[in-house]
């Protein structure tokens, strides 16, 4: 049997994926008014849930609609990883 | 964010060497938790247990991994004189690669022996390369030679481990000191195989492994 690509450190990934519980996702923000969206909707009208959901769905679409792009709403990760961490220096981490 | 690693794997000079200088540094507004993996999903259990040693004297304070594989293979060991290596070598070599084929094989050795080594099983006809050798297939070859320092994170079905007690010795002042930098450097070398590992020497073996 060949070895399938270079890191199969899935299996790792997945047991700290379990033991870490999961992920706390930093809430989007959008800004009403920015994404052509929500322009003019009293967003208090609408409690939680529903609220909720119409700022994702305008996070969602913000980039599309709007032609002057806030560079901060593209660069939303999910979660991120740093592998092989051992190696790096107090230094590697400060910068 | 999430960190991942392993202290038993620690090479660089400038490592961190604890996950609580990590966290000095870094100032994390919550509370980190921390979980500890404990489980080796691609090294089969004959090599951690021959690595045990090795990783007990390089990091004390570490669990060692508990395999969940087994290979129905021990690692071999071939200690000969300086006469015998180069045909020893080659041998052992083209074993391994026959042993796991279609599978790939790695030839482990310090920096500075990489070309020799490549010299050396070309020279017996095996088709060995240096993958950072542009024109080659890089890590996707059958047989590569590497450096110790450049395996971390990598994975292959057969490793052939070329002088141990140099390996070992990584970041010595002297010759042929052993460091626990160098443990580590060897405990990730012999740590790369799924199925086949296979210790080649001239020079006395490191206590760990003997």
């Amino acid at each position: 049997m060949r070895s399938v690509g270079r890191r199969p450190d899935a299996a790792l990934i997945d047991e700290a994926r379990v033991l870490l519980g999961p992920l706390r996702r930093p809430r989007p923000i959008a800004k009403p008014g920015d994404n052509g969206i929500l322009e003019g909707i009293d967003l208090d009208a609408y409690a939680g849930d529903v609220r909720a959901a119409a700022l994702r769905e305008a996070q969602r679409n913000a980039p599309i609609l709007s032609n002057e792009l806030d560079e901060a709403e593209f660069v939303t990760y999910g979660h991120i990883v740093i592998d092989e961490a051992q190696d790096l220096s107090p230094m590697n981490f400060g910068s | 964010m999430t960190i991942v690693g392993d202290m038993g794997q620690a090479t660089t000079a400038s490592s961190s060497a604890s996950w609580n200088a990590v966290l000095e540094v870094l100032e994390p507004r919550r509370e980190p938790t921390r979980v500890d993996l404990t489980v080796s999903y691609r090294t089969p259990e004959e090599v951690l247990d021959f690595a045990a040693p090795t990783l007990r004297a390089a990091a004390p304070d570490l669990t060692p991994p508990r395999p969940v594989r087994r290979a129905g293979h021990l690692p071999s060991v071939d200690q000969v004189s300086r006469e015998e290596f180069v045909a020893t070598l080659a041998e052992v070599t083209r074993r391994e690669v026959d042993a796991v084929a279609p599978g790939r094989v790695a030839v482990i050795v310090t920096g500075e022996r990489v070309e020799e080594v490549v010299t050396i099983l070309r020279s017996k006809g095996l088709d060995a390369i240096d993958p950072r050798d542009q024109e080659s297939r890089g890590l996707g070859a059958d047989l590569i030679v590497l450096s110790a320092q450049g395996a971390n994170g990598l994975e292959f079905d057969g490793v052939v481990v070329v002088e141990p007690s140099q390996i070992a010795s990584r970041g010595a002042r002297g010759a042929s000191t052993i460091t626990a930098r160098g443990l580590r450097t060897l405990y990730v070398a012999m740590t790369r195989p799924t199925r086949r590992l296979a210790i080649v020497a001239v020079e006395p073996l490191p206590e760990t492994l003997r």
